[in-house]
């Protein structure tokens, strides 16, 4: 009789397969429960619950130390790099795209889901109204890679917020654009 | 501030979406409510694009996992508490290179293991002995009693913290932290073969110490 491999009796005492050999065979079923008690006494260990004090200061203490660290750098993909060569003076744009699925209600949360800061050379924000900083929000958006955006770990899981922009249509995508576009119209209008 | 086209976007598009546009400025109004509703790479990209706190709710949301996978590690409070805030900086340090391959929490861990084996290779020998320790007479004491369980425990915990330092971290995230042994090949950077032969010379290793 061939007895289970290492990783056999691994799998019996973690999942319970092999079930058939193990009716028959003395020895591998011995190994097997001595595996299961072994895991069972380690699974009985728990780690002592700080007081609920801690956590706060345990959050404080983190965000004090990350408040003194330098930015991380954004490994994002998004074609931002031209912008500052389009645009001069750029200061600082954030572009806030928020998509969410509805749920039942007629009206649900909105959340922001893809924001990205441009910065470049440059001193004051550009006032809300100006057209240059909408214009250049309509312009990102049609030049936002969508391909390298998923790479770059803009995963679209089922669900998930971020999956309604990544699952659009190059057709969906223009008709957001032009809907930035429309915005931007009513903007210089006003 | 926001503009909201979100019905015209609906009658354009997808009836299922809302979609906003938020102006320059106004970005304050993503508020901590919003941000814990955020799913994870949201935050990420948010703390990407300079929004700090976007960071606190990642926090939140792991530092108890962090905590008690240092904990297993160390065995005490105090280290526990800062070898998991060294894993919380180092890993905001290192944002950018987390591409969402895996769950943020299983590549926090990866980090936290990390900063935890440091630790132990600078406090303890490379090789530790296997020192098997003397059984409690289980049938001396009733198997309920709060005590057998505590001494019990603590004869566990002692002979974990003997195993070489591939054995134990194999042990902690599969026994405790319930990941696969494909995820803690990725956290440890090694073969599922080598996990599953790692977590099998553990088991065995504890029989004896057990
Ligand atoms: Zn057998």
């Amino acid at each position: 009789m061939t007895h289970l491999s290492n990783d056999e009796l691994l799998a019996a005492a973690e999942g319970g397969d092999h079930t058939s050999h193990l009716r028959t065979c003395d020895s591998c079923r011995t190994r097997v429960d001595e595996l299961r008690r072994v895991l069972q006494l380690a699974s009985e260990v728990t780690v002592p619950e700080p007081s609920p004090l801690f956590w706060a200061h345990f959050s404080d203490r983190v965000h004090q130390a990350v408040a003194a660290e330098p930015a991380p750098q954004s490994s994002w993909r998004f074609n931002f790099a031209w912008t500052a060569s389009v645009v001069g003076a750029l200061a600082i744009i954030v572009i806030g795209v928020a998509v969410t699925l509805r749920t039942a209600q007629p009206v649900a949360p909105v959340a922001p889901v893809a924001t990205a800061d441009v910065a470049a050379a440059g001193e004051s924000l550009p006032s809300l109204s100006d057209d240059p900083t909408w214009a250049l929000m309509g312009e990102l958006a049609s030049q936002i890679d969508w391909e390298d955006a998923g790479e770059a770990g803009l995963i679209a899981r089922p669900g998930s917020a971020e999956l309604a922009l990544l699952q659009m249509s190059a057709d969906e995508r223009r008709q957001v654009v032009e809907l930035l576009q429309l915005e931007l119209q009513k903007t210089k209008s006003l | 501030m926001a503009t909201d086209v979100t019905e015209v976007l609906a009658q354009n598009i997808r009836p299922e979406w809302s979609v906003r546009v938020v102006q320059p400025g106004a970005t304050a109004e993503v508020d901590l409510a919003t941000l814990a509703s955020l799913d994870e790479p949201a935050l990420v990209a948010l703390c990407l694009s300079g929004r700090r706190e976007a960071f606190d709710v990642i926090v939140e949301k792991h530092r108890r996992a962090v905590y008690q996978l240092c904990y297993r590690f160390v065995g005490n409070h105090e280290d526990a508490s800062d070898l998991a805030q060294d894993a919380f900086i180092r890993a905001f340090r290192g944002l950018e290179r987390f591409r969402g391959q895996s769950a943020l929490g299983t590549w926090l861990y990866r980090i936290a293991v990390n900063v935890c084996l440091n630790r132990v290779s600078a406090k303890q020998p490379q090789t530790e002995p296997l020192d098997v320790r003397p059984h409690i007479d289980q049938r001396a004491i009733h198997p309920d009693s709060e005590l057998l369980r505590g001494e019990r425990a603590e004869q566990v915990r002692a002979a974990i913290a003997q195993l070489p330092k591939k054995q134990r971290a194999t042990v902690i995230l599969r026994v405790y932290h319930e990941l696969s042994h494909e995820e803690i090949a990725g956290v440890l950077g090694s073969s599922v073969g080598a996990v599953k032969a790692n977590f099998f010379h553990a088991l065995g290793n504890l029989k004896k110490l057990l």
